[in-house]
């Protein structure tokens, strides 16, 4: 399982209505409030054991799936 | 200065004649005067607060990006602007300043920023200093990161004559809601803190909702005043309301209702909690007997419940507060928890794709937000309390006309009633996609001046003057 199908599977526990792999827009949308944010920082941890510091909760890092795998790379690294 | 005093309008023509005068490279030197003068006029205690926070935050800025333990050194400078604002605020009854916790929340916001090196620290104190005092948002917000901000202040903005009429337009906007709408409802939402034994329960419950709509023209209207003369000065300050009106849920009208007050909370609060290493661990550990869904939420629950406490006794001190923070902290964090179990219904009745279902969610929403508010006109708890009593014991109607019209003469209401209309509708044209103030701003020139005309002459012969002539106070000034 490549890290995006991983990451995909993890986001559909957050919410299976939400395109996550087309969307590249979910904060600036509104698909994804506060709540929805908090729970994808505690689904990255499970899935990738990253912990996101504050810092990195910025909307440019979790508009797309795209962008919330280069922020867990980054962690990775 | 009072920002509908004429020594205030004064200061901003002043202010924006010398800014598109000066060459562009100098002209954030016409905001530094005019803040300067604004900030004097408004006493020693105030001078000296405001330079005492902008040096710390100038040389805290500074000290953290050279030295080591930057945690450390973060925590011994938001303890003393936080300090300052906390002694002030409950200790020194005496001391007044200008826009006490707007000014701090924004200095402490900057720092965190400069922590997490999201921000450059500024080597000239004057840039902090304006950024900590520009007087437009210095009396009640809204509270703005230096991205959001710092650039936009520093840097020369050409004259644009489409945002400078729109900017002219949201002012005007501004001073009618308040003047018009607000300060109208003043003399019926008063009648709730004096003696209310004669009153019936309804006259009560609709002084309320009055003060609530007070509350909106009272802030939003100077909001949209700050936020006009910055446009005119080719400077956007961010959205503190967002037509609340229309939310579909409580959580909805926070996200819609003193904005950037609500945002400073969560990013430099409930982020940091809840994906702290406590914060995912605790999710974890609740997973295990509260199912994974609900147990993941739970440390969003209880930093929500935290951010709102901390709101209520923002405003004061007081037990009331309190119960105002901690009504809406509990009501956000039961829907957190809950919120597994509403997609669930959700989806099931496909209740997001029925139309009719949002007039329902906006009722719902305001029939849970009415009842917070009786603690909200008050600090005092025993009024509140009475005035809730009230509600419930008497409901005459008979001599109902005679009531309102005791409170305030016919004419009044119906000014107050077609103003509330109007702000309601320009509300929902916005909540459309069509801005009046952008639009006006574009019409043709015998269609822009008449209607702004109309609506000069009609904050000048409808608003309320207090008794030197500016209008009364606005109620978030004193935070």
């Amino acid at each position: 399982m490549t890290d995006m199908e991983k990451l995909l599977e993890a986001l559909k526990e957050v919410d299976e209505d939400i395109d996550f792999q087309e969307e590249t827009a979910l904060i600036e949308d509104g698909l994804i409030d506060s709540l929805r944010l908090t729970e994808i920082i505690a689904v990255l941890n499970d899935a990738f054991d990253v912990y996101i510091a504050s810092k990195d909760i910025e909307p440019e890092n979790f508009n797309s799936a795209q962008a919330m795998l280069e922020l867990v790379h980054r962690y990775q690294e | 200065m009072s920002i509908l005093s004429f020594e205030f309008l004064l200061l901003a023509a002043g202010t924006l004649i010398i800014y598109y005068v000066l060459p562009i490279g100098v002209r954030w030197l016409a905001l530094l005067g005019g803040s300067a003068f604004f900030v004097i006029m408004a006493g020693w205690q105030s001078i000296i607060h405001l330079t005492g926070i902008a040096a710390v935050t100038w040389l805290g800025g500074l000290l953290l990006e050279r030295l080591e333990k930057k945690k450390m050194w973060l925590c011994a400078f938001l303890a003393l602007e936080l300090g300052a604002m906390l002694w002030v605020k409950y200790d020194a009854a005496s001391v007044t300043v200008l826009g006490l916790s707007y000014v701090t929340f924004q200095s402490a916001g900057f720092l965190i920023d400069v922590y997490r090196g999201k921000v450059k620290a500024q080597k000239n104190p004057l840039k902090i200093w304006l950024f900590t005092g520009y007087f437009l948002q210095l009396a009640q917000g809204p509270i703005s990161s230096w991205k959001e901000l710092g650039d936009q202040l520093l840097t020369g903005h050409c004259l644009e004559p489409v945002s400078f009429v729109s900017g002219f337009s949201l002012m005007l906007w501004g001073y009618f809601k308040k003047m018009v709408l607000a300060d109208r409802l003043a003399a019926a939402t008063e009648i709730l803190v004096g003696d209310i034994s004669d009153f019936p329960g309804w006259i009560l419950i609709l002084c309320v909702i009055l003060y609530i709509i007070r509350l909106y023209g009272d802030f939003s209207g100077g909001m949209d005043v700050v936020r006009g003369i910055s446009r005119m000065l080719g400077i956007e300050l961010p959205l503190n309301f967002l037509r609340p009106f229309f939310s579909l849920s409580v959580a909805e009208y926070w996200r819609r209702w003193h904005i950037t007050l609500g945002g400073w909370f969560r990013s430099y609060l409930m982020y940091p909690l809840t994906a702290s290493r406590a914060g995912l661990k605790l999710g974890k550990f609740a997973s295990r007997f509260l199912g994974k869904k609900t147990g993941r939420v739970l440390p969003t629950a209880l930093a929500t419940f935290l951010v709102f406490l901390l709101i209520g006794i923002w405003h004061s001190f007081s037990w009331n507060a309190v119960i105002y923070g901690a009504y809406f902290g509990l009501l956000m964090a039961i829907s957190i928890l809950l919120d597994p179990l509403w997609r669930k219904q959700n989806r099931r009745w496909k209740l997001n794709e029925k139309k009719w279902i949002s007039p329902l969610r906006m009722v719902r929403t305001w029939i849970l937000i009415i009842p917070a508010q009786f603690f909200a006109f008050t600090e005092s708890t025993s009024k509140s309390l009475g005035v809730l009593k009230q509600c419930f014991v008497n409901w005459d109607f008979s001599n109902a006309f005679g009531q309102l019209t005791g409170i305030m003469p016919e004419w009044e209401w119906m000014i107050a009633w077609l103003a509330f209309l109007a702000v309601l509708l320009v509300d929902l044209f916005c909540e459309i996609g069509f801005d009046p103030c952008k639009k006006l701003a574009k019409a043709r020139i015998w269609v822009r001046w008449p209607v702004l005309l109309a609506l000069l002459l009609t904050i000048l012969v409808f608003g309320i003057y207090g008794p030197s002539g500016d209008s009364s106070a606005f109620l978030y000034t004193q935070f």
